[in-house]
């Protein structure tokens, strides 16, 4: 019995002292690679300072340390240039090989060494990968699929246009944040590649983002397609709603006003279409957002005094009218803000 | 022409440096903004170009500083930033700043800027 007792605790301590001593070798590695940064660093800003204000050559880099550091140096500056010195900078990546290593690091068995790949080639905004971006749609990662779509979007060209928005609409469960990024940057970069997530072929989810980037990008273009929207369910109809109003489109005002009063719909979808006539601003919805003040439902109320207050003193007459008599306090309140 | 650059990021100080240098200006540098205080009061720059925020003192807060002190109430101020909300704008355009450059930012531009600022402010 001692004895294995004793042999537990040898284990044990052997077991103990592996675990610390792999602590302590990680801390020498990440302390040398902290020092070796610091060392290298200046001279890599400097170089690359120098190389885009065209007072020197083209850095030399030799050495996996002086790589690591410079490459960490132009991702950071990248992020701060626009213009002729960040398209100097993408260039001289691709010409020292930078590009290239990453593309191939969208090939490695580790998870985490393809996702650092695909986002470093993302920040890059590189053409030259568009190749090796393409066939990352196929990871079997949804996060690093999703990051070479979003790529693609932004620097590819019409040709894979299509994949980015197969990618989109197969990963929004899998990877919401990642599928959603794609969608915004197909919503900046190529806005008519958003109509196919818009319509009612594509998954819920991926056209709730569809239509919710539609809206913030303005993009007046695809009003038809968000005012179909209104007649879906009420999470869609309230995104499509808000999307007009921001859009500012005078043409959906009617359909607005069929969503704001209809009592089969749930105050969310019609809360949303008394905002946005509010924000279109025409006054042939006034008779409707007055007959909302007197909606069994709080929030569909709130929303019709402030849509009634953002349509001057027609609005505001509409709302002193009511709140002489009316009983929600919100309205009353709405009426006493109104000159 | 001395300009003072305030950034606390190492690579964008240089990228700023480099290309104002290579236009023929003299560049001093600083990493944050007590430094950059410090700096302004010594060596008397034609003008200032600030990052909005620093360690140990904010962008705003110098431009305020430099403002109630009739040594420094003239230099001209480049606000280089990421924070280009309305109210950050607007906050350093009221406090006297000249210029206002959003990163992202082409250093081309911003050389740009400064000279044209200067040639206003009449150095």
């Amino acid at each position: 019995m001692t004895g294995v007792l004793v042999s537990v605790v040898a284990w044990l301590a052997v077991a103990i002292g592996l675990i610390v001593a792999l602590n302590i070798s990680n801390r020498i590695v990440v302390r040398r690679r902290e020092l070796q940064e610091r060392r290298l660093r200046p001279r890599a800003e400097l170089s690359i300072a120098e190389y885009l204000a065209g007072s020197a050559a083209a850095p030399d880099i030799a050495g996996k340390g002086e790589r690591a550091v410079m490459l960490k140096v132009a991702i950071e500056a990248i992020y701060d240039l626009r213009g002729s010195e960040r398209a100097r900078l993408v260039e001289l990546l691709e010409q020292r090989g930078f590009v290239a290593d990453a593309m191939s690091g969208l090939r490695a068995r580790r998870r985490a060494l393809r996702l650092r790949a695909a986002e470093t080639l993302a920040v890059i905004g590189s053409a030259v990968a568009v190749p090796a971006l393409t066939a990352g749609l196929n990871d079997r990662d949804a996060v690093v699929r999703t990051t070479c779509a979003r790529t693609l979007a932004e620097v590819g060209g019409d040709d894979v246009t299509d994949s980015a928005v197969a990618a989109a609409e197969r990963d929004m469960v899998a990877a919401p944040g990642a599928a959603a990024a794609v969608v915004l940057a197909l919503g900046i970069g190529r806005p008519s590649a958003l109509a196919p997530l818009l319509r009612r072929a594509a998954a819920p989810e991926v056209r709730l983002v569809a239509i919710a980037v539609a809206g913030v990008l303005r993009l007046s273009e695809h009003a038809p397609l968000l005012q179909a929207c209104l007649a879906d369910r009420d999470d869609l109809a309230a995104a499509a709603a808000r999307g007009l109003g921001l859009i500012g489109e005078v043409r959906s005002v009617g359909a607005l006003m069929a969503l704001a009063s209809d009592e089969d719909r749930g105050p969310l979808a019609r809360a949303a279409a008394v905002t946005a006539l509010g924000t279109i601003g025409d006054l042939s919805a006034l008779p409707v957002l007055e007959s909302q003040l007197r909606a069994p439902d709080w929030s569909l109320r709130a929303a019709t005094t402030e849509a009634l207050s953002r349509l001057g003193e027609p609005g505001a007459a509409a709302l002193r009218a009511a709140g002489s008599s009316h009983s929600d306090p919100g309205v009353p309140a709405g009426a006493a803000s109104q000159p | 022409m001395k300009v003072l650059i305030a950034e606390d990021s190492s690579t964008v100080r240089r990228l700023v440096a480099a290309r104002l240098t290579a236009d023929g200006y003299d560049v001093i540098e600083a990493a944050d903004g007590e430094a950059a205080l410090a700096l302004a009061r010594q060596e008397h720059p034609d003008l200032l170009i600030l990052d909005k925020v620093m360690p140990k003192l904010d962008g705003f807060e110098i431009v305020r500083a430099l403002r109630e002190d009739p040594a420094t109430r003239a230099v001209p101020i480049v606000m280089l930033t990421d924070r280009t909300s309305e109210e950050d704008v607007l906050g350093g355009l009221h406090l006297g700043v000249e210029e206002y450059m959003p990163k992202p930012f082409s250093p081309h531009e911003l050389s740009a800027r400064v000279q044209r600022t200067l040639n206003r402010a009449g150095s």
